[in-house]
């Protein structure tokens, strides 16, 4: 587990099984005091052995959402709270380890010709499917022509790269792409069990899915829950779990999940604030566990985009108003310690990550020096922002603690505070102006191509334009060996740390509440989505 | 009697068809769907190939006219964001909500009556005075408070029920009780009040006086008492199954208000507009019975009908 931590709580205490009114009030004015009081001191942790199999059979993991629910793992890559199915019932050519490192799956080896279009993949042999087949290049070339089709939407970037895919034998596979790709057989979507595919069709594939992860799908009850059974064939022993079956509930609100977790319907809580988080401590049975640096809080000065004059096209206003925020303030208050101030748009995960670059510090007096300098004394301006995201928690108070930094050093900003469908809308369509709150979650931004999302003319959510970073993103797009890409994506991100067209305010983890019944689980670096369901053991 | 729900049935239908089609065209205000399914990085191309492939392009009117034809075979379309028909994503939805909505109005109607009956007999008295105190709280505590009361106090602290789900009944009884309460608390101070009038009434000093036992007694104040109350009800009926989205969030209650918030998030115009169908259904359906209702529970609704049919009838046939 990743710096697990147990905290001292409320927690539940040796209660009566039934009682009379009296009791039941007592009992409620004690929790209302005791919900009140502030957070307790932390002990120990007590993480225990893992036995072979385990004698609770079931974990019930509470999430915020699993987005749209989708029970087939290559549809489920929609965003990042669909990933769980993803990871769970899905096994990619290659995935992500927990450190971020892309690592074989179902590929062994992958390699590019000279001029870097045609790609060569060895497929590991002896791999079963949910349905007892077995796993050939037949089921990657299924799931490949599976996602020209529109419905997904999610693999459209990924379509339109590819020329040809062609199978060499049952265990290799070429595929012919249009332009130089990098990420190609990280990216190519999930094998699926091409014999069942045939015989139950698009439709009855979606409801039924048969791929090769490590939990097979076993039933879903709409906006409730979705269960997963483990797949004993399942290629990786490692990640293979000691208890059977898995249950992910959707419990959208977050305080009906620290109830749920208090009272033992959960094993596993995910997505907690830090205030959530603190409410747990001194329990002598739920430990804290968390994703390091799962996102991180960005301010983006959306009108580097646009051609009209603005002062926050001044590098110097910007680095003033960085300056102007106490980010560790906001980290330890706000974040009670789940957050820390960020060095770079570029996060530790990030291929490339130059960390000889340094934060930049709290100074508000250098910040108003700037500001007057740069003739920017009555700056203001709006700060849009969503109302509600996985990737920061809090948000609101979040832009609320920016608006105050920057109000000392004499910057006015108004926030409009919009819900997620129409903000993200407006984003896309350039519709906003001043600036704009964005989480990057560690996972996205782990590949330093994502980050032109952010940072090039043509990025969905982009807040510049700027001819210098649209060339390196587009080097860095179109060279696929990885050592090349990273010093591409070092040279982005010192120019990202000297331009600050987005302010990386401070990087967040993202929080879970582990029960009594989970004796391991090990935690995905800059994850903030709920799993993957990988390491994870029952007691 | 046919021809007066004939026409309560006609208006139902139109204002069925006035607010899908209103929902209709507010949906699409909202911004380009294709664009929002599309993910960030995608060219105009594929935002175009989703427009075509979602039927985006077609003339507003044209997508019109598929919706109508569509909500007359109980067939919503394809949900956008969730792959799947909105029928399917519905009607499961629908039968929970249901389930939650009817327990809280069993709950609601069943102690609203009576305290409200008591506390109208017993006018002036402690009862009395305990249930209009209620009351007023019942009403004024808004129902995800409560809800978090009654979970901290039952599951967290007693541990006698579960903090959310909705498997079994026992995870039917919080929720049930947290939407219950601000129907009751209107019950009740509106049976009080009913009950309050019929008890001053002449017929009823006259009942007493002729020695007619409490229990008929009550029976027939009831009855003269529940007109209002059975309006009130069937509002609050049709308001629980439309409006129980945050105690659906808080209890983690898989029903029509959590998919209606998703459906919001993701813009998916098809299920919202399922939704919006369904519920308006439900509310017509609702108010309709309600409407009918009356006619049993009052013989002078039935009376009163026929003679402004009669006095129609004689009017008509005076003028040719």
């Amino acid at each position: 587990m990743s710096n697990p931590r147990r905290i001292a709580a409320t927690g539940r205490s040796s209660r009566p099984r039934y009682g009379k009114i009296t009791a039941a009030v007592s009992a409620l004015a004690l929790s209302l005091v005791a919900a009140c009081s502030g957070p307790a001191v932390p002990s120990a942790d007590g993480s225990a052995e893992v036995p072979a199999s385990a004698t609770n059979q079931t974990l019930t993991v509470g999430v915020a959402t699993l987005q749209q629910q989708y029970a087939d793992p290559v549809l489920a890559n929609e965003g990042g709270n669909t990933y769980p199915i993803k990871w769970s019932v899905g096994e990619p050519l290659i995935r992500q380890e927990l450190d971020m490192r892309q690592v074989p799956a179902l590929a062994t080896e992958w390699s590019v010709s000279a001029d870097d279009l045609t790609w060569d993949v060895k497929l590991r042999q002896g791999v079963k499917m949910h349905d007892g087949s077995t796993f050939t290049a037949k089921d990657v070339q299924t799931s490949i022509n599976r996602v020209k089709d529109p419905a997904f939407t999610s693999y459209a970037a990924y379509v339109k790269k590819i020329a040809s895919v062609e199978i060499v034998n049952d265990y290799e596979i070429k595929i012919k792409t249009t332009v130089p790709y990098a990420n190609l057989v990280f990216d190519t979507p999930a094998p699926v069990a091409t014999d069942y595919y045939n015989r139950v069709g698009e439709t009855e594939f979606r409801k039924k899915p048969v791929a090769a992860g490590p939990w097979k799908f076993d039933s879903q009850a709409f906006n409730d829950s979705m269960t997963l059974t483990r797949f004993d064939d399942f290629w990786d022993k490692d990640r293979i779990a000691n208890f059977s079956k898995l249950v992910l509930k959707i419990i959208p609100d977050e305080s009906s999940r620290l109830s749920g977790i208090q009272t033992g319907q959960l094993d596993i809580a995910q997505g907690l604030t830090p205030n959530s988080a603190a409410q747990l401590q001194g329990s002598p049975t739920i430990r804290l566990a968390t994703s390091k640096q799962a996102s991180v809080a960005n301010v983006f000065f959306v009108d580097n985009w646009f051609d009209a004059d603005s002062k926050l096209k001044d590098v110097n206003v910007r680095k003033a108003l960085m300056l102007a925020i106490d980010r560790k303030a906001i980290a330890d208050s706000l974040y009670r310690g789940f957050g820390s101030v960020t060095v770079n748009a570029t996060l530790p995960v990030t291929l490339g990550n130059d960390t000889s670059l340094q934060a930049w510090p709290y100074d508000p007096n250098q910040a108003k020096q700037l500001l007057a300098a740069a003739g920017a004394g009555n700056l203001s301006f709006t700060l849009h922002l969503y109302n509600q995201t996985t990737a920061i928690a809090d948000v609101q108070k979040f832009a609320e603690a920016v608006i105050g930094y920057w109000k000392e050093v004499g910057v006015n900003v108004t926030m409009d505070a919009m819900d997620p469908a129409t903000y993200l809308d407006k984003a896309v369509k350039h519709q906003l102006t001043g600036a704009v709150i964005l989480g990057t979650p560690g996972l996205l931004i782990s590949d330093p191509e994502k980050l032109s999302i952010f940072y090039t003319s043509t990025g969905g959510y982009s807040s510049v334009k700027n001819a210098e970073l649209d060339g390196m993103f587009a080097r860095l797009s179109s060279t696929v060996k990885r050592d090349d890409q990273a010093k591409i994506a070092g040279e982005i991100s010192r120019k990202l740390h000297e331009t600050l067209y987005g302010l990386p305010v401070v990087s967040l983890d993202a929080v879970y509440a582990i029960g009594p019944k989970v004796a391991a689980w090990k935690l995905m670096e800059g994850n903030p989505y709920p799993g993957p369901f990988w390491y994870l053991d029952a007691k | 009697m046919t021809r007066y729900t004939l026409s309560r049935l006609l208006q139902g239908l139109v204002a069925m068809w006035v607010i899908v089609t209103i929902v209709f065209f507010l949906a699409r205000l909202g911004g380009d769907a294709a664009a929002l399914l599309a993910p960030a990085d995608a060219t105009p191309e594929q935002i175009a190939a989703i427009r075509v492939s979602y039927g985006f392009d077609q003339p507003l009117y044209l997508q019109y006219v598929d919706y109508l034809r569509g909500i007359a075979t109980l067939d919503f379309g394809q949900s956008v964001s969730y792959r799947q028909p909105v029928v399917d994503l519905v009607m499961p939805a629908m039968v929970n909500t249901a389930r939650l909505a009817l327990a809280a109005f069993a709950i609601a109607l069943v102690l609203g009556v009576t305290f409200g009956a008591i506390a109208g007999v017993r006018a002036g008295t402690r009862y009395d005075q305990a249930v209009r105190g209620l009351s007023v709280l019942g009403q004024s505590v808004p129902p995800f408070w409560l809800g978090m009361l009654l979970v901290l106090l039952f599951s967290i602290n007693l541990g006698w029920l579960p903090a959310f789900g909705s498997e079994g009944f026992t995870s039917l009884i919080l929720p049930a009780c947290a939407l219950a309460a601000f129907p009751l608390a209107s019950i009740a101070r509106l049976t009080r009040s009913s009950v309050l009038e019929i008890v001053a009434r002449d017929q009823t000093l006259f009942e007493r006086s002729k020695g007619v036992g409490p229990a008929t007694l009550m029976s027939h104040i009831l009855r003269n008492a529940s007109l209002p109350v059975v309006t009130l009800a069937g509002i609050q009926l049709g308001a629980m199954f439309s409006g129980t989205i945050v105690v659906e969030n808080l209890f983690a209650w898989p029903g029509v208000g959590q998919l209606a918030i998703q459906g919001i998030q993701a813009r998916d115009f098809a299920l919202i507009q399922g939704i919006v169908v369904v519920n308006t259904f439900v509310f017509v359906a609702l108010l309709f019975v309600v409407d009918l209702s009356y006619g049993w529970l009052d013989p002078r609704v039935r009376a009163i009908k026929t003679a402004v049919k009669s006095r129609v009838e004689a009017t008509v046939e005076a003028a040719a």
